[in-house]
């Protein structure tokens, strides 16, 4: 009996082709003699699909003719745990299911998939999940909720100024003063919620700054403003583990900020252009232009990013692989944690690699860190076995087990 | 017209039948589908096998006697409806208890009840036969299948026996071919007189710090009951399974070593359980050892050398075995430094290659301490570092009113064991209270229904109490006698007992005597369950 492993990728989010991507790579990954992976599309529309023709990246080019072969399907509750994938719609004869997963493995990047949503629906269907929980991913994927747990525990993380909309409409004036004397020109502007490079500008002056601010509540109703740096380095860690024990991986200087390996390099050994995935490698090789593996940064430095990213995984509660962004001010060579994915692009595999660990094993560890949390959650008392509504009017009787507790 | 009086009285007879057929599968699913439990329990409740009143439809038979001057048909009619009438009052008027356990409609209890109403159609063919003109034969014969109803689903439950033998062994095979299709799953074993489910749970826990374990639900520790877990349980990613076997007679265990090929065998302790039919101590011990007499080559056996019937045994399979204990010499796993503190138990447990590690739980009791044993052994023979191990542990519950540690207050912790209530227990309950450093203070009401001893042994219990506690509050003037008589026999002094009139008073009475200094508290055997504090 192998392990049925729900992959769930796709999503309704501006990352939607690279989780398609990222997902199958996955896929492709996993060891075959242990997990047999089961795909899981979500469409922009929400609906989920299943089937083989999934995994076969060349056909999403035909989206329409594909989901017209593959199944529709809710994944429900299984009797003895796990979760069924119900036919949609259900038929009324023959078997409803088309398979049984046994534990998830979400590969959504962004909006409603790395943000806590879709882990709130497996918590909700009772199934061990790969990657970090409810609370973790949703406070990794608020820029200034992930800020405010890092600076309490005195990890270094830029100043800002945030607001919400309806804050910049009534105080605008005050909010402007406030940016100016505590961060001054240039500055920063990003959505707060959002995975992607969407929505970020940088404003050099007052009137710049309202034209910017302006254009990105388009996007989101929260904004987080910062310094811009002027001569920074961006160096990448990949952190693997729970908040019991994480190991780091490999660091990669970024370049030219990218998120992903595409499809098409690590399958066609060809740089590709994929939408947003374009080619970040070229020649099937990992040696590319826009990213240096490993980082070239001295051991020290190196060390105290590794700290840094532990630290940070394990500040925010995180499990599974996550990739944790810093920046290095050059100009005062300090560290700064810019941002975490607690659902990185091509799960970081490129990053365990180098670190002498293969993405089938980084697959495996993942699905074996999601039970180690289902067995870790087994011990935890969720309700109490009593009925208050029960206890009324009881008139001191009950037995052995009744209401004494 | 006489037809359709017939049609109606099939009806009304059917639905009232069907009433009783299913109370009684109710009764034979509750009596595990066991004939002669089944049959015994009909022995000891015959008002509820039996109801007198079914025989009350029959009672229209009188109304075909010439002495009323009727016609036939007219006779005919009015018997009929007489009996109608008195099924409806008997399907309106039928006693609706509440179910504690509802019956489970099984593919078994499918099958049986299929199979009862084979039975009735053939009783009804044959009162068919039997002539509508002979009303008063098909009458009688439909109330006798009321009245015996507890007896057909007997008969029906003996002549499905062979298919369900036949669809445990198809259970039993599926089982075993999940097993071998794991081929990393590795099984452990428990069983013993007792310390079974205990052993399990802590083990559970402290497995659970590495791998992905199922064990055994409740006390499912039958071949049936472990088949169920793996069928139903089993997950592809589970490492390790503990079952959890029992053992009513020889071969028993044997039988659930056969179907999941244990690689691990723990014993706990051997003792004189089921005697009746196990016959000889002899065979309980054969029994109990085919745990590790079928163990593997590779496989490991970890028995408990402190108990002298373990230690007894002749094992003749050589495979690697580990000795776990307190006093016993040569061991592999001993406990030693045992404290117990208000806090729990604390101990040190030395491994056979120098290294030891410090063992701190809520648990109480010295036959917790073999279970805690056991788990040590197993989880440090798994690779499991020994301070993980200490973690695990330190993080298991007790049982509840099992010796269950309760921290009242700041200086007041009460050790509930108000689940039991026999002499052994209660002995090893006031030994637990008398290893305590603070004030000791018992609450009791006394052991009940232990037939003839009853008195004896409570003196006795009243003697183990004088010399362990600083106070004893009874509970109950009158059911405590036994008691007082034995504090008196022991010169127990007056002033440091108290015989309360009721719990309300006990507990007054224990707010008392604790208040001034760190207390602690045994709550020994049933109390009324207002008990919160």
């Amino acid at each position: 009996m192998k392990t049925k492993v729900g992959v769930f990728f796709g999503g309704i989010s501006v990352e939607h082709e690279v989780s398609v991507i990222s997902g199958l790579q996955a896929i492709d990954a996993m060891d075959d003699r242990r997990y047999e992976p089961v795909p899981i599309y979500m469409a922009k529309d929400r609906t989920w699909y299943t089937g083989e023709k999934l995994l076969d990246i060349e056909a999403y080019k035909d989206l329409d003719g594909l989901l017209q072969e593959v199944q529709s399907v809710t994944p429900v509750p299984a009797e003895n745990g796990g979760v069924h994938l119900q036919k949609n719609p259900v038929p009324k004869f023959g078997k409803r299911e088309v398979a049984h997963i046994d534990v998830a493995f979400p590969v959504l990047h962004g909006t409603f998939g790395e943000d806590g949503v879709l882990q709130g629906f497996f918590e909700l269907l009772n199934i061990p999940y790969a990657g970090s929980d409810v609370t973790s991913s949703a406070a990794g994927m608020d820029k200034i909720m992930m800020k405010q747990m890092l600076r309490d525990q005195k990890v270094p993380v830029l100043p800002d100024v945030w607001f919400y909309q309806h804050q910049w409409a009534g105080q605008q004036a005050s909010l402007q003063k406030k940016i100016e004397d505590k961060l001054g020109y240039p500055v920063i502007v990003k959505p707060a919620n959002l995975g992607s490079s969407v929505g970020i500008d940088i404003a050099r002056d007052a009137a710049s700054l309202e034209t910017v601010v302006d254009e990105a509540f388009a996007f989101a109703s929260k904004l987080v403003v910062e310094p811009l740096l002027s001569d920074i380095t961006e160096i990448n860690c990949s952190v693997l583990g729970d908040t019991e024990e994480a190991e780091t991986s490999e660091l990669e200087e970024v370049l030219k900020t990218e998120d992903i390996l595409s499809y098409a390099d690590k399958y066609q050994g060809s740089a590709g252009g994929k939408g947003e995935s374009t080619g970040t490698k070229g020649g099937g090789g990992m040696e590319n232009t826009d990213r240096v593996i490993p980082a070239p940064i001295d051991e020290e430095l190196s060390a105290e990013i590794r700290r840094l990213a532990k630290d940070t995984f394990r500040i925010l509660g995180c499990s599974g692989v996550s990739r944790i962004d810093f920046m290095i001010d050059k100009s005062e060579n300090q560290v700064y944690v810019n941002e975490i994915n607690t659902i990185p692009g091509s799960l970081s595999f490129y990053l365990w690699e180098p670190a002498g660990k293969d993405f089938t094993t980084l697959t495996h560890e993942m699905i074996q860190l999601a039970l180690k949390r289902e067995r870790n959650r087994e011990q935890l008392t969720f309700s109490i076995d009593t009925n208050l509504f029960a206890l009324q009017g009881n008139n001191g009787k009950g037995g052995k087990q009744g209401s004494k507790r | 017209m006489s037809n359709l009086l017939i049609l109606l009285l099939i009806a009304a007879w059917a639905w009232y039948t069907i009433i009783r057929v299913k109370k009684s599968v109710h009764m034979l699913q509750l009596n595990a589908y066991r004939s002669e439990r089944y049959f015994r329990w009909m022995k000891e409740h015959p008002e509820k096998a039996m109801y007198p009143r079914d025989v009350w439809p029959a009672l229209g038979i009188v109304f075909l006697l010439p002495f009323w001057g009727l016609t036939d048909a007219w006779g005919f009619s009015l018997a009929v409806l007489w009996a109608i009438a008195t099924y409806a009052l008997l399907i309106w008027r039928r006693p609706k208890t509440v179910e504690k356990k509802k019956l489970v409609y099984t593919p078994r209890v499918k099958r049986l009840l299929v199979t009862t109403g084979a039975l009735y159609v053939l009783t009804l063919a044959i009162a068919w036969l039997i002539g509508v003109n002979a009303l008063v034969g098909f009458l009688l014969l439909l109330v006798a299948a009321n009245v015996l109803v507890f007896f057909i689903v007997m008969i029906a439950n003996v002549i499905i026996l062979p298919v369900e033998s036949q669809v445990n062994q198809r259970f039993f095979n599926d089982a075993e071919s999940i097993v071998e299709s794991m081929p990393d799953l590795e099984v452990i074993g428990i069983t013993g007189s007792f310390g079974k489910t205990s052993t399990k749970h802590i083990l559970k826990a402290v497995l659970a710090a590495e791998y992905n374990v199922l064990m055994t639900p409740e006390s499912y520790n039958t071949k049936m009951g472990v088949t169920r877990t793996i069928r139903e349980q089993l997950k592809p990613y589970h490492e390790l399974f503990i079952a959890e076997m029992g053992a009513k007679q020889e071969n028993d265990i044997a039988e659930i070593c056969e179907l999941v090929h244990q690689k691990y065998g723990v014993l706990t302790a051997i003792g004189e359980q089921h005697l009746e039919t196990f016959k000889t101590l002899e065979n309980i011990k054969k029994t109990k050892f085919e745990i590790v007499e079928t163990l593997p080559e590779d496989g490991t056996a970890f028995l408990n050398k402190d108990d002298e019937n373990i230690r007894a045994y002749p094992q003749t399979n050589n495979c690697r075995t580990m000795y776990y204990g307190i006093d016993a010499d040569d061991l592999h796993y001993r406990a030693a430094e045992i404290t117990y503190s208000a806090k729990g138990t604390t101990f040190k447990v030395r491994k056979y290659d120098g290294t030891s590690v410090t063992i701190e739980t809520k648990l109480l009791g010295r036959h917790n301490i073999y279970n805690i044993l056991a788990a040590v052994a197993i989880g440090s023979e798994k690779n499991i570092p020994l301070e993980k191990i200490a973690r695990a542990i330190k993080g298991v519950p007790p049982i509840p009113h099992r010796l269950e540690l309760k921290q009242s207050s700041a200086t007041l912790t009460i050790i509930d064991d108000s689940f039991n209530s026999n002499p052994t227990g209660s002995k090893m309950a006031l030994e637990v209270l008398g290893s305590m450093p603070e004030k000791k203070v018992l609450v009791t009401p006394g052991m009940i229904e232990l037939g003839e001893k009853e008195y004896e042994l409570n003196k006795t219990l009243a003697h183990h109490a004088a010399q362990v506690c600083d106070f004893v509050i009874l509970v109950g003037k009158k059911q405590t006698e036994p008691l007082q008589d034995g504090l008196a026999e022991a010169e127990y002094p007056q002033s440091r007992y108290y015989v309360a009139a009721d719990l309300q008073d006990a507990l007054q009475k224990m707010r008392e005597v604790t208040a001034p200094e760190p207390s602690v508290v045994l709550l020994e055997n049933d109390l009324p369950d207002t008990f919160n504090e």
